[in-house]
């Protein structure tokens, strides 16, 4: 566009602007009006943009209208779009889960500790009452307890056995990323045998062997992050229900994650010469049990029950 | 507090011309940018979640027409993207320390809470400068007092009285907001009364009310046909308080928004008129929220555009006499940090 541009509403010229009076020249976004700024703070407005684009034609690489060319409405969006799923379903499925690997793999020990101290006090004010066992079976469970530490490498970070009543959420047990290891009083009572107490605690300490938690973590933050970053839009609820629902899966193992910890259970059982099938009957037990406790079960927070006593008791016979 | 039809006699004021504003966007349109914007985002790890932005707002302000003109969003994207680095960090550093030093919690909170007026009035100035119409720029002009007042102090005093000064709370920020906008030097004001606020508030709690019952019930009846028992308590008041304070949120915000606009005005001129229906706009909400989910996120720009379009043809600006002579000031894109930390904290407060 060399040379002059004449602005002329209604076909009546008011001024003309030599070339380089002109300042910018909006880019194209759908078919909002584009304006060309002048150099005295005029701003003139037009809806064609065709027009503008047949001017421009000559002034703009093609890299700059390849970004409203591509978002036409146009048969090539399919493709654009399966991209767009395939995408997202590589991040979630591939990307993230190493991601959350090598950021639990970084996270140092001080840090993850303080997490644990948080973590311990938030789900004490929340559900949990001081443990009304007896002190001698206490110390029964943490001299076994002790005996198996030193055979997990997770015995490095200070593993630590801490009871609870379990109030609301009944049987259970849980491992916070930093070695802290809860377990309810419910299920030291619910337990037939004190192997399938050790065997429930060994499945535990193969959680935090492997940083299952903090990888669960690091993945649910980076899902909260990638809905953030599609939706991201008005602020419509479809985003704050969604990140808030990923968060909650925090609170849930993989089922990769439940029988890699079944299978370095039975390993470290074998380790203190215990019975490393109990983990199994006590599985069943707790199935059986939780017919009628509902959704705030041990399951609820650590799934995939069908074949994970089947595949400990194979385990267990090598 | 509708007295749009009657002049005041003091000043000859010409007659109100009624103009509604015409959304002209359109669901294929912005399906193209918006998907466009998800693959390059996902492609570049998020940094061209910026550009992005500047792009879906640019289409939105750009095809929100009053008069035959349109707004127009001028944000740069590097900026954006500074801004949204620095915010991320600040929220970082702040949840750190509120996570591995729970003993400065209190300093934090009270950090924080001194520190929120003064981002929230950056936050608003830089949208408002970012926008313009007619080639004349927004602006806001804050008070940090004030704000304190609106964002931190009520808030507080709503939480204590359990929700009853909820009404009081966002009558006072509506205004605040109000009064600090600026169309280049002419400054906005509104005097929406509490009453209507609270009038509000009784038809959206009322409305709560018939949602917890119909749902309560329906969760409560498929629980017991499938044998939940006990677990089924927790998990049907849960779910019940969910579905039924969401709706009820999206109806309050209708309805209120009615109200700071009908109570709005320009440069003691210009009115303002919203006519949202509440339960037609959450129906719209909801059903947008379903629908996407539907369709696993494809239908989102279909959804965007719906409500937007929905807003935009309830709402309408009286315009006496003329808005030709309207100056804009020269404006800096300060404050980008603290808009982008409010869109990430999920303040909105826009217009």
């Amino acid at each position: 566009m060399p040379g002059a541009l004449t602005i002329s509403p209604d076909g009546k010229p008011v001024r003309r602007y030599a070339d380089d009076e002109l300042t910018t020249i909006s880019d194209r976004v759908g078919a909002i009006p584009r304006r060309l700024t002048f150099t005295d703070g005029t701003v003139f407005e037009t809806e064609d943009n065709a027009g503008i684009d047949r001017l421009l034609s000559e002034r703009l690489a093609a890299s700059e209208t390849f970004l409203s060319r591509l978002e036409v409405f146009h048969p090539r969006l399919i493709i654009i779009a399966l991209i767009a799923i395939g995408l997202v379903y590589g991040t979630v499925r591939y990307a993230l889960p190493v991601l959350a690997n090598m950021a639990a793999a970084v996270t140092p020990t001080p840090v993850v500790k303080l997490i644990d101290r948080g973590a311990l006090e938030t789900i004490d004010r929340a559900f949990l009452k001081p443990s009304t066992m007896v002190q001698s079976r206490k110390d029964e469970i943490h001299a076994g307890f002790a005996a198996l530490a030193p055979h997990a490498d997770a015995d490095k970070v200070g593993l630590q056995l801490l009871f609870r009543d379990g109030g609301i959420i009944g049987p259970n047990a849980f491992a916070l990323p930093g070695g802290t290891i809860i377990m309810t009083d419910q299920l030291v009572r619910l337990a037939g045998s004190d192997d399938e107490i050790f065997g429930v605690l060994a499945h535990e300490i193969a959680h935090v062997e492997n940083r299952h938690s903090l990888r669960q973590i690091y993945r649910s933050l980076g899902v909260a992050a990638l809905i953030a970053m599609i939706g991201g839009d008005t602020g419509e609820i479809v985003e704050d229900v969604l990140a808030q629902g990923s968060l909650l899966l925090t609170l849930s193992y993989s089922r990769r994650f439940e029988s890699q910890a079944d299978q370095r259970a039975v390993d470290l059982m074998k380790a203190v010469g215990r019975d490393p099938a109990a983990l199994a009957t006590m599985l069943e037990r707790i199935t059986a049990k939780c017919r009628d406790c509902g959704k705030t079960s041990w399951f609820t927070t650590h799934p995939g029950t069908e074949g994970r006593s089947e595949a400990i008791r194979q385990r267990a016979r090598k | 507090m509708n007295d749009v039809t009657t002049p005041q006699a003091t000043s000859p004021v010409p007659k109100l011309a009624r103009h509604r504003i015409d959304f002209r966007g359109n669901a294929s349109e912005y399906f193209g940018i918006w998907i466009v914007n998800v693959v390059l985002t996902l492609l570049t790890v998020g940094i061209y979640s910026a550009w992005a932005k500047v792009r879906r707002k640019r289409y939105f302000y750009g095809n929100t027409f009053l008069d035959g003109h349109s707004f127009e969003y001028h944000a740069r994207p590097i900026r954006i993207l500074q801004g949204r680095l620095v915010a991320v960090a600040i929220i970082i550093l702040f949840n750190l320390v509120v996570e591995f030093f729970p003993i400065f919690g209190l300093v934090v909170f009270l950090v924080y809470a001194f520190a929120l007026p003064f981002i929230i009035n950056m936050g608003l100035r830089f949208n408002a400068r970012m926008t313009s119409y007619r080639n004349v720029r927004f602006n806001f002009a804050g008070s940090y007092w004030e704000a304190f007042i609106a964002f931190i102090l009520l808030p507080l005093a709503a939480l204590l009285t359990l929700g009853l000064l909820i009404p009081v709370m966002s009558q006072v920020t509506a205004t605040y907001i109000a009064k600090g906008y600026r169309y280049g030097t002419a400054p906005f004001a509104a005097k929406p009364l509490i009453r209507a606020y609270y009038g509000v508030f009784f038809r959206a709690f009322l409305f709560a009310i018939l949602v917890a019952a119909l749902i309560g019930g329906a969760v409560a009846l498929v629980l017991v046909a499938t044998d939940g028992m006990f677990a089924g308590a927790v998990v049907v008041a849960i779910l019940t308080f969910y579905l039924t304070i969401i709706p009820a949120a999206i109806f309050y915000a209708a309805g209120t928004r009615n109200v700071i606009y009908n109570a709005l005005a320009l440069d003691n001129r210009h009115r303002f008129e919203s006519t949202l229906k509440p339960l037609r706009y959450v129906w719209i909400i909801v059903s947008n929220f379903f629908v996407t989910i539907a369709t696993f996120g494809l239908m989102r720009a279909w959804a965007a555009i719906r409500s937007t379009r929905y807003i935009a043809a309830r709402t309408a600006v009286l315009i006496s006499g003329t808005v030709d002579d309207y100056v804009g000031e020269i404006e800096s894109d300060t404050g980008v940090a603290a808009a982008e930390y409010m869109d990430l904290e999920g303040f909105d407060l826009g217009f």
